[in-house]
């Protein structure tokens, strides 16, 4: 049986237009690639 | 390889099962495997393309317009994601079709939490109506419907919304809870019109919960039933309905009649108004056209007056003359008629009176009261009371002794000391003695 008051918490109003150029200037771009070279630059850190 | 090329190899794998997923429509998975594909490599420009393209399919428009902006930035040439975007601009705008599936898409969310699940319907309906891909936008609604216990849309919704997107767990959910719904409601309709089983000896008998009566009898207790309930339907709905609609439309029809009759009736009485108002000018007018023809006569005769004075024949001015009234005669005429009367009848009288003498001299009286009635018109105590004395005469001797009576009396009043007086009182007594 579903609870429809939590399923309507599950529910998040859309991005609109005007929205538009936050979603994309704060989506997060980091890749695997940017991680590795974030953690060898620690670790080279370290090493000094 | 090196860990780069490994990277680069997983992210390729995933956008390979993005790229499966998105083939059989299952686009939520599509979007999970291309999202795992991008944060192996972001610049995997297919795999962020395909992405914004799946995004785009299931209504999220903000989002697919944000991978194709990222990956029009990371590669500039030879990149599909620019024809996209391009493509999408119009729907993209403020007022554009997007946007307000979006705006309204919000609002009804804003409704359902609410409580106003029945505005929230309204809207999502809009949004549907515009992009009927929007998924989220379905899944809302088929929630809503479930909610409200209206599985058969809530599963008709979803049922749209699974071609768009087939493996949507949320939409899975939801499906699977209307259909479980459905199928209890199908088993207890069942229940209610379901079969009685029970054993007997070793076999099992099945039979309906309710038994029919086929015999004959029964059959002809239930058309006479149903005649009889037929009738009496008919008796007490239809007639009366019948009834009333006929009253109702004589009545109507009556009022129209009325209506018609007192419009008729004022017709009527104006165009009598106008008749008689018409009746009265020709009646003035002919009343107009009298009096200035016998004015015209006035004249006339006064002409024919002149004319034949100036020619000797005064009998014939004075017949003339005697036909004009001098009321009748304007006032710049009236010297003109005084002066020809005044000569005219002077011997005109003698002429009259010399005929009527002789007439009464030989006993026709008729023309001689005819000829001395003439003379008093014109001149009453001509001769003296002479005129009158001998018309008096004339009546009583023609045997109108009222009108004589009346004479005799007038010579008395008139000349009480003469002769005429005298034998005017003895005729008088004469004819009242007889």
């Amino acid at each position: 049986m579903i609870d429809f008051e939590e399923e309507l918490k599950k529910f998040k109003p859309c991005l609109e237009v005007e929205d538009a150029e936050d979603a994309i200037y704060s989506h997060d771009l980091d890749d695997m690639t940017d991680i590795l070279q974030e953690m060898l630059k620690e670790a080279n850190k370290q090493r000094r | 390889m090196n860990s780069y090329e490994k990277i680069q190899k997983a992210s390729g794998a995933y956008y390979n099962r993005g790229l499966d997923d998105a083939l059989v429509h299952n686009l939520s998975g599509a979007i999970m495997n291309l999202k795992k594909s991008l944060h192996y490599d972001k610049n995997n420009i297919e795999a962020r393309n395909l992405l914004g393209l799946c995004y785009y399919e299931v209504g999220e428009c903000i989002l697919a317009l944000r991978e194709w902006v990222i990956s029009v930035n990371l590669k500039q040439e030879d990149n599909p994601a620019a024809d996209y975007i391009n493509d999408m601009k119009p729907d993209m705008a403020r007022t554009g079709k997007f946007n307000q599936c979006v705006k309204k898409y919000n609002i009804a969310l804003e409704y359902a939490n609410q409580g106003n699940e029945d505005l929230a319907i309204i809207q999502l309906k809009k949004v549907l109506g515009t992009n009927p891909k929007f998924v989220r936008a379905s899944l809302l609604l088929g929630l809503i419907y479930i909610h409200q216990g209206q599985y058969k849309q809530a599963k008709a919704v979803l049922s749209k919304a699974a071609k768009v997107d087939a493996n949507n767990t949320l939409l899975l959910k939801y499906e699977k809870e209307a259909e479980e719904h459905l199928e209890n409601k199908k088993k207890k309709k069942k229940d209610k019109e379901g079969s009685v089983e029970y054993k007997s000896g070793s076999e099992t008998i099945i039979r309906p919960a309710y038994l029919k009566e086929n015999s004959t009898i029964g059959t002809m207790v239930n058309i006479i039933f149903g005649l009889v309930v037929g009738f009496l339907i008919s008796f007490f709905l239809v007639v009366p309905g019948v009834k009333r609609s006929a009253t109702a439309s004589s009545a109507a029809k009556l009022v129209e009649a009325n209506n018609t009759i007192s419009t008729r009736n004022v017709t009527i009485r104006n165009l009598q108004e106008e008749i008689d108002a018409l009746n009265g000018k020709v009646k003035k007018a002919e009343n107009t056209s009298s009096e200035s023809e016998s004015n015209m006569n006035v004249y006339k005769k006064l002409l024919e007056a002149y004319v034949q004075y100036t020619e000797g024949e005064y009998e014939k001015a004075g017949d003339a003359l005697k036909e004009v009234k001098e009321s009748k005669v304007e006032d710049d005429f009236k010297d003109i008629y005084e002066l020809l009367a005044g000569q005219v009848n002077d011997k005109y009288l003698k002429i009259l009176y010399k005929r009527a003498t002789a007439k009464y001299n030989q006993g026709s009286y008729e023309d001689a009261i005819e000829i001395f009635e003439d003379i008093l018109k014109i001149q009453e105590d001509y001769g003296d009371g002479d005129a009158m004395f001998i018309c008096a005469h004339a009546y009583r001797m023609n045997g109108d002794d009222q009108k004589a009576i009346v004479l005799y009396q007038k010579i008395i009043s008139k000349y009480p000391d003469s002769y005429k007086a005298t034998n005017s009182q003895t005729y008088i007594d004469q004819i009242k003695g007889e």
